[in-house]
């Protein structure tokens, strides 16, 4: 009955993780030369040059471990430009990794020199100048920001930058918690 | 094999998941974003369960979150004055309020919807005596308000306001009869980014739909960016004659659009 029992079990296990395994090869997305400049949704590489691409159990880990500096660069909501003024407009708190600093945007195809410039300020605050400080960055599943906001990281010299695709609803359905996030973003961008 | 057993059984804690834990603290996420949205929508007008007054149908992951198919069910049409959906997560959560008619047969509704993340729906029903009845369902989709058109402005604006009827049973003169109405309209939503300018398209959508049935009213609909582009919408009306359905569009950009269809059909 205990073999039986163990069988099944390891049986459930395997079938689990080959079902695991299809999803994730489901397309091919080559790395953009420079920061991705299509649609922000849509299908990201399985890779990041010069970063390490992080899965939900391993973050855990890296957290639980300390001294990260976690990054969620989810877009900001903003009223739209010719939403008439009677319409609803009242976009859910943003939650996300708690210990997390959010700023949104960053990882847009382009911005401007002047956000650029804030934002390696804002970095060597938070890793103290140190270039071998970890730092996460994440925002939703399927979605270019965090590859770019990494790949800027990177480019900026940082050596132990981690990307996390699975973004917070991957986070949030491994069961772990999330937090109401407040945004940081420069005076003007 | 107790060996094994016992690897076996701390490999499957570990694999699965700890949902349970934070299940309790994601309801009540939830049903404060619900409260909120309540409010903004009813005030303190009470709203009362309604799994007995109507059901809802959407897609537990769905394939598309710009298109996400939403079917609501009414068990007494003849009772409900109105109808209300809404996508709690999104930043313009108030996606479609249906008031019907004398000629409406509201028992099955069905719209595409936008979902930004995952996201209760609420599906809130208006009887005629006031009283408010909800339902939820849960969707998985993710990104449904910023994903671009796939095409420029231009073509999107292709055809706009043009009209399309699909009759879905067969026309008995007093008997129910269920539709589906089709208008072309890229539906901006203020939020899409044109893959050409890399500039985000300002919102212009149908705001509002009156459709009439021989010159007596079948509903007037209001819709948010909530709804998906070209709007499809099923529903039913009660046709006593041969006659016409007339349908009139407004979109936000003070644009109306016009049709009128023969009932029967030439397919019906």
């Amino acid at each position: 009955m205990q073999g039986l029992g163990a069988r099944l079990l390891l049986l459930s296990l395997v079938v689990a993780a080959s079902i695991s395994a299809t999803a994730a090869g489901a397309k091919h997305v080559p790395e953009p030369s420079g920061y991705w400049q299509g649609p922000i949704h849509g299908p990201v590489p399985a890779t990041i040059a010069g970063g390490t691409v992080l899965d939900t159990v391993t973050l855990a880990h890296l957290l639980a471990g300390g001294g990260v500096v976690l990054l969620d660069v989810a877009e900001a909501p903003h009223r739209p430009v010719g939403l008439p003024a009677g319409e609803l407009w009242l976009p859910p708190p943003h939650r996300d990794i708690p210990g997390s600093v959010w700023i949104p945007d960053v990882g847009r195809g382009a911005i401007s020199p002047h956000f650029a410039a804030w934002f390696r300020t804002r970095l060597a605050a938070l890793t103290d100048g140190n270039r071998e400080k970890r730092i996460v960055v994440y925002c939703h599943p399927s979605c270019w920001m965090s590859w770019n906001a990494a790949k800027r990281a990177i480019n900026d010299g940082y050596r132990a930058v981690f990307w996390y695709p699975g973004g917070v609803e991957d986070w949030e359905t491994a069961g772990h918690p999330t937090a109401a996030a407040k945004p940081e973003e420069p005076d003007a961008r | 094999m107790r060996k094994v057993l016992l690897c076996a059984l701390i490999c499957g804690a570990a694999l699965l998941p700890l949902a349970p834990v934070h299940a309790e603290e994601d309801a009540a996420a939830r049903a404060q974003r619900w409260a909120e949205l309540r409010q903004a929508i009813f005030g303190n007008r009470p709203v009362q369960d309604g799994r007995n007054v109507l059901s809802l149908q959407a897609p537990y992951r769905a394939e598309d979150a710009a298109l996400v198919p939403v079917s609501i069910t009414l068990k007494q049409p003849m009772a409900v004055k109105g109808l209300y959906l809404v996508i709690d997560n999104n930043p313009s959560p108030l996606a479609a309020h249906f008031s019907f008619g004398p000629d409406a047969d509201a028992h099955e509704i069905a719209l595409r919807v936008r979902v930004n993340d995952y996201t209760d729906v609420h599906a809130v029903a208006e009887m005629r005596n006031g009283t408010l009845y909800s339902v939820a369902d849960f969707v998985k989709a993710a990104g449904g308000c910023s994903a671009p058109s796939g095409q420029s402005e231009a073509e999107a604006l292709q055809g706009l306001g043009e009209m399309k009827l699909r009759v879905l049973g067969a026309y008995a003169p007093g008997k129910p009869l269920q539709v589906k109405l089709l208008i072309r309209h890229p539906d901006f939503n203020g939020m899409q980014m044109n893959q050409v300018t890399r500039l985000v398209t300002p919102a212009r959508f149908i705001d509002s739909t009156e459709v009439s049935y021989n010159g007596t009213k079948v509903f007037h609909l209001e819709t948010g960016i909530s709804l998906s582009s070209d709007p499809a919408i099923t529903f039913g009306f009660v046709p006593k004659a041969v006659g016409q359905l007339e349908v009139v569009a407004h979109d936000t950009d003070q644009s109306a659009f016009r049709h009128d269809f023969d009932i029967p059909g030439p397919n019906s």
